[in-house]
């Protein structure tokens, strides 16, 4: 381990200089990125606010659903960031082009990985920072904790990323090492998903006793909420742990012992994770990372005949012209063969799907209409922010991506309005495809009527068409050749612009669904036509801007 | 000559296809060593072998008298390889680039700052050492990529196609260079499609094709073993082509 603080040298240098570099842009720039980022904590602060506020007002169940939150709010970080440290880790462990030129000098593979588990903690989890500290902050000060509470959950935070993160990285190395064959690993997780699944299912019981109150529709599910209190689970220790600590109160009813034994107990679990991290290190990852670099012999037969059938499929196709179909060819392809990042989005559209598979277990189908009308807009908002992630991800580097051959296509036969409606209609084919059976599935759960169901559905194409507009307008509007790293080019100042107006756009289409409790035309006929304002518009802006482009 | 780099029996497989054939091969201290072949020849894979970058699949290689399986960081230690494409840290100064492969081959500073301001001289890279290599075009990237490469006074050299993106005083300039370094005692690999570069620089050239070395020697070893007056593009082609049709008959 004699070149770690080389590397974690190397690391701070870049960030320095990345920084130093951030210089050069324009200060409308940073003002813009800056507002927005301020808007958004201050944003979800408020919500969490009045959902504690919300909560409190529940006699006599407040105080404790306050606490259940908190519980459930760690458990769902466990979670969530034990899927995104796996993901991640596959990615820095095994793909990363800084790999061949550190093994290639004396630096060792343990070094290597201690590396990339570090990075993948950094990415799997500074996202989640960002949504935890206005939830810590607006739980701190209901708690009458004040701010001492977001600056005691980060001392538990630490330890608990490095244990959920060590874990995330040993699962996904070693479900590599036993299943080096991509067939085999997808196999066994549509088999560990249908589990999962088959398991959700079967422990929902009848919940809700009595609706006429949010009491009595508390009754049944508090007690369903205790699997977020399991005392195996490292969530539940950070949860005690920062609780017992929280208040002056609970200090007086709990002692700083209990605090600080929860504190060791994560610590030390975090600690401990790193000796099998240090063996998979040692032992394993040398041998992983050199099989992962022995390609096969090729496509298989079935992919082959796969292959060719979907080649012909294409040239079968009379319109669009050519040209603009070797784009579509291309990019479907390129689509899908990175399991690696879509694989990501199908978790979190799958758990959408088992969700809204669940309703009727979790008997909101038999809450008032009022409260069904609230479930089903939130969901179908919430499909929105997956897709607007979908687009910002896969549809806004699109042009980016075509990098430093893009004079290629300034040269071809192609007009870039061509190009433009290439990309647009990609991603509003999978854009509708993704979404509107999960809005269709989430009303008929909640057998919420059919019109209004067919009413949201439809308004759901228009906001797919807008969403998908503006990812390729600003995309042309903000291109970066430089670069072929989706999340670098994503993480630039088009990217941020494009997650303010998605966010801007949906928070006001939130509003016109909640408002409108009864299908209406002229409500649908005017969201209908802002959207296709809201996605056209960007497109032609980033024809101009192509075309005033030089190569 | 002492070899520097042996190939022992190297037999590499991605699956049923099979890259490197049981290749035998030496390469002394100071020489300059060519390897050409047609694209998927077995090149880069014998090279990424040499490096640790591939594992093989049967035999031995050996660096400096160093087994690389077993001795692995005392023969990285050696070595310097500079990849097709290579990596580069986008946001790291020339400089900072030297000094980080410095420290991971554990150089004394000053050593690091005197061979890296001797190195970004020879490369024109004085003038913009403190710039971020994001600003920089292809051509200053591949003498930064190369420099770094250098700054550890490597006793063997690997370079898979070297000149690319370098401006023609540059290629000139690096020629002189490697022969100057090997006749210090640098042992030079390389690997290129530029047949006349090989021609030109090389002591031996080895010619792969389909993970076999076909044809071993100095261009004139092989002008006289193929009875040839020819360059070595056009024998190249002959003895590919020769070997085309030899492997089809089979």
């Amino acid at each position: 381990m004699d070149h770690l603080g080389t590397l974690a040298g190397l690391k701070v240098t870049l960030i320095t200089n990345a920084f130093r570099s951030l210089k050069k842009r324009s200060r409308f720039e940073f003002m813009v990125l800056a507002v927005f980022f301020v808007a958004a904590a201050a944003g979800l602060y408020f919500f969490f606010h009045f959902s504690f506020r919300f909560f409190r007002a529940q006699e006599p169940f407040g105080p404790i659903l306050i606490d259940e939150t908190f519980y459930l709010f760690t458990f769902s970080l466990f979670v969530m960031l034990l899927i995104s440290s796996s993901v991640s880790s596959y990615t820095s462990l095994f793909r990363s082009r800084e790999i061949p030129l550190l093994a290639s000098t004396p630096v060792e593979w343990n070094e290597i990985y201690f590396l990339k588990l570090a990075e993948s903690l950094w990415y799997s989890s500074w996202a989640f920072l960002f949504v935890a500290l206005p939830f810590v902050t607006a739980y701190g000060i209901h708690k009458g904790a004040g701010l001492f509470f977001p600056v005691l959950c980060f001392a538990f935070f630490i330890p608990f990323v490095v244990l959920t993160g060590s874990l995330g990285t040993l699962l996904s190395t070693l479900i590599i090492w036993f299943l080096p064959n991509r067939r085999r690993r997808r196999l066994a997780l549509a088999l560990a998903v249908t589990f999962i699944v088959f398991l959700f299912v079967r422990a929902q019981p009848s919940l809700i006793k009595e609706q006429g109150s949010i009491a009595g529709i508390m009754s049944g599910y508090l007690p369903h909420l205790s699997f977020a209190k399991n005392p195996a689970l490292p969530s539940c220790w950070a949860s005690r742990g920062i609780l017992s600590l929280a208040t002056a109160e609970s200090r007086a009813l709990m002692g700083w012992q209990d605090g600080l034994f929860y504190f060791s107990l994560l610590l030390s679990n975090a600690l401990f994770f790193l000796i099998p991290s240090y063996s998979v290190a040692t032992q394993l990852y040398s041998k992983i990372y050199l099989r992962f670099q022995d390609h096969g012999s090729g496509e298989t037969a079935r992919r082959i005949k796969l292959r060719k059938g979907f080649e012909r499929a294409i040239d079968g196709l009379k319109w669009p012209p050519r040209p603009v179909m070797a784009f579509l060819e291309k990019d479907l392809k390129t689509f899908a063969r990175d399991p690696a990042e879509w694989s990501q989005l199908i978790i979190f559209f799958g758990l959408l799907l088992l969700y809204f598979m669940n309703l009727r277990n979790l008997e909101f189908h038999v809450l008032q209409t009022f409260w069904k009308n609230v479930v089903f807009v939130l969901n179908t908002i919430g499909t929105y922010i997956v897709l607007s992630s979908f687009n910002m991800r896969f549809v806004f580097p699109m042009i980016s991506l075509e990098g430093s051959r893009f004079w290629i296509i300034d040269l071809s036969p192609v007009r870039f309005s061509d190009l433009l409606l290439e990309k647009l209609a990609l991603g509003i084919t999978i854009s509708t495809l993704l979404t509107l059976p999960l809005i269709f599935l989430s009303g008929w759960m909640l057998k919420i009527p059919m019109s209004r169901i067919l009413f949201t559905a439809g308004l759901g194409f228009f906001v797919c068409f807008a969403l998908t507009g503006m990812s390729v307008g600003f995309g042309a509007i903000f291109p970066n050749f430089k670069s072929d790293n989706p999340n670098e080019i994503i993480s630039g100042f088009g990217g941020s612009l494009l997650l303010v107006v998605h966010l801007t756009y949906l928070a006001v289409i939130g509003l016109f669904l909640m408002l409108t409790s009864d299908p209406h035309a002229l409500i649908f006929v005017t969201v209908a036509m802002g959207s296709i304002l809201a996605g056209v518009y960007p497109i032609k802006l980033g024809r101009a801007a192509l075309k005033k482009m030089e190569f | 000559m002492a070899a520097m780099v042996e190939f022992i029996g190297i037999k590499k497989c991605y699956g049923n296809k099979v890259a490197v054939k049981g290749l035998d091969l030496e390469i002394n201290m100071g020489e300059i060593f060519a390897l050409v072949g047609p694209n998927g020849a077995g090149k880069t894979s014998s090279l990424k072998m040499l490096v640790g970058l591939l594992k093989p699949t049967g035999g031995q290689i050996r660096i400096g008298g160093y087994d690389f399986a077993a001795e692995r960081v005392k023969a990285k230690g050696l070595v310097s390889f500079v990849p097709d494409t290579p990596y580069v840290y986008e946001k790291l100064t020339p400089w900072e680039l030297l000094r980080f492969v410095g420290k991971l081959y554990s150089m004394h500073p000053k050593v690091i700052e005197e061979e890296g301001t001797m190195l970004l001289e020879f490369f024109s890279l004085s003038h913009v050492q403190d710039v971020l290599i994001e600003e920089f075009s292809h051509g200053m990237r591949q003498k930064a990529v190369l420099a770094s490469a250098l700054v550890h006074q490597p006793k063997v050299f690997i370079l898979d196609e070297p000149m690319v993106g370098l401006d023609p005083m540059s290629i000139k300039s690096f020629k002189d260079f490697i022969r100057r370094k090997a006749a210090e005692g640098m042992t030079i690999i390389l690997s290129t499609h530029a047949l006349y570069l090989a021609e030109e620089l090389a002591d031996r050239i080895g010619i792969i094709h389909e993970g076999e070395l076909i044809a071993l020697g100095s261009i004139k070893d092989l002008q006289k073993k193929y009875q040839s007056r020819e360059n070595l593009e056009n024998m190249f082609i002959k003895l590919v082509e020769t070997e085309e049709i030899r492997s089809q008959k089979e």
